[in-house]
């Protein structure tokens, strides 16, 4: 067995039982090899470290905080009501603003191609309007395609809150 | 008495009483690994609450073959992972910014022995092993399940770490 492997099994033997777990062989070698020596004192003071280490407390405020939380959390994830007026008004403003929008966008197109039809080429002003339909395109679809997460977010928020 | 799985099973159904005596039996421990951890009792305390929140929102979700406790234990590690690259992303800004030196992690902490300073100090996945192979005496499949690795990794992860403790360490024999 090379040191490697002895010292894969010497790190079981200390977390395990320690100096008194060692058999013969095991302690010869570590007589011999002052390598393995070093691992396994290394070992030794690891677990004593961890055996004597301070306990940690935990405050009741904190328990209890914890508990409140998570407890929250909890009635949080077996609410089924997605659907509330605060999340339900946005939404259906959000739904009338799209007739709104799309109007606005088909005034704007047409209006300035009336108007700029005698001065620039008809290539120039399909590009403009293409270029000002796909700009308002990504911007509603971003807008509106961040609705679900919003509602989802304000929904978590809500109900932890409570 | 309930074996934690049973618990876990209860609080996926919405049992408040479950989740109590879960918080009772491995709040002190996860907030002890925690400060060890993170080195900071400050967001051990933040990481101890999401750690708990989490647990409840996965409840449902939560396979019940498993051990609870690797699987509490794995959130703990990987909120604690997350809170620790945050650290150093603005650490890193802030030396960018002020040009200062970098600050040894952990070196606030002067009462700490020598050896406690050194597992403060090794890398984070190493000491996340570390810590939960002596501190929570898990074994390797414990381990291995807590912080989603094979046990091939936890060993050479181990390994590294002690390997890393040896390194300019004054072990006495």
């Amino acid at each position: 067995m090379n040191c490697e492997a002895r010292q894969e099994q010497l790190e079981r033997v200390a977390f395990d039982g320690g100096i008194a777990a060692l058999g013969d062989e095991e302690r010869e070698h570590l007589e011999a090899c002052a390598d393995c020596s070093s691992q396994f004192a290394l070992l030794q003071q690891l677990n004593g470290e961890a055996r004597d280490a301070q306990p940690i407390a935990l405050s009741p405020q904190l328990r209890a905080s914890v508990q409140e939380r998570a407890t929250r959390a909890l009635r949080a994830s077996h609410s089924s009501q997605i659907f509330r007026w605060e999340t339900a008004a946005p939404l259906a403003v959000a739904l009338l603003a799209v007739p709104i929008a799309i109007g606005q966008g088909w005034l704007w197109t047409h209006g300035l191609s009336y108007l700029l039809e005698p001065w620039l080429p008809t290539s120039v002003l399909t590009g403009l309007t293409i270029f000002y339909a796909a700009s308002a395109a990504l911007t509603l679809g971003g807008l509106y395609g961040s609705l679900p997460f919003a509602i989802a977010y304000a929904n978590r928020n809500r109900l932890e809150a409570r | 008495m309930c074996s934690d799985e049973e618990l876990m099973a209860a609080v996926a159904n919405g049992d408040e009483a479950a989740l109590a005596a879960l918080i009772d039996r491995y709040a002190a421990g996860v907030h002890a690994y925690l400060v060890r951890h993170s080195g900071n009792r400050d967001d051990a305390d933040d990481l101890l609450q999401e750690t708990w929140m989490r647990v409840a929102r996965s409840a449902k979700g939560f396979d019940t073959a498993r051990r609870f406790r690797s699987w509490i234990y794995g959130i703990a590690t990987n909120l604690a992972r997350d809170l620790f690259r945050r650290r150093m992303t603005k650490q890193r800004a802030l030396r960018t910014l002020a040009m200062n030196p970098p600050a040894k992690p952990g070196a606030d902490s002067a009462d700490r022995g020598e050896l406690r300073e050194r597992v403060a100090n090794l890398p984070e996945n190493m000491r996340a092993v570390l810590l939960l192979r002596y501190y929570e005496g898990m074994n390797e499949a414990e381990m291995a399940d807590a912080l989603e690795i094979p046990r091939g990794t936890v060993k050479s992860r181990l390994h590294a770490a002690l390997r890393e403790l040896r390194g300019g360490y004054g072990v006495s024999n």
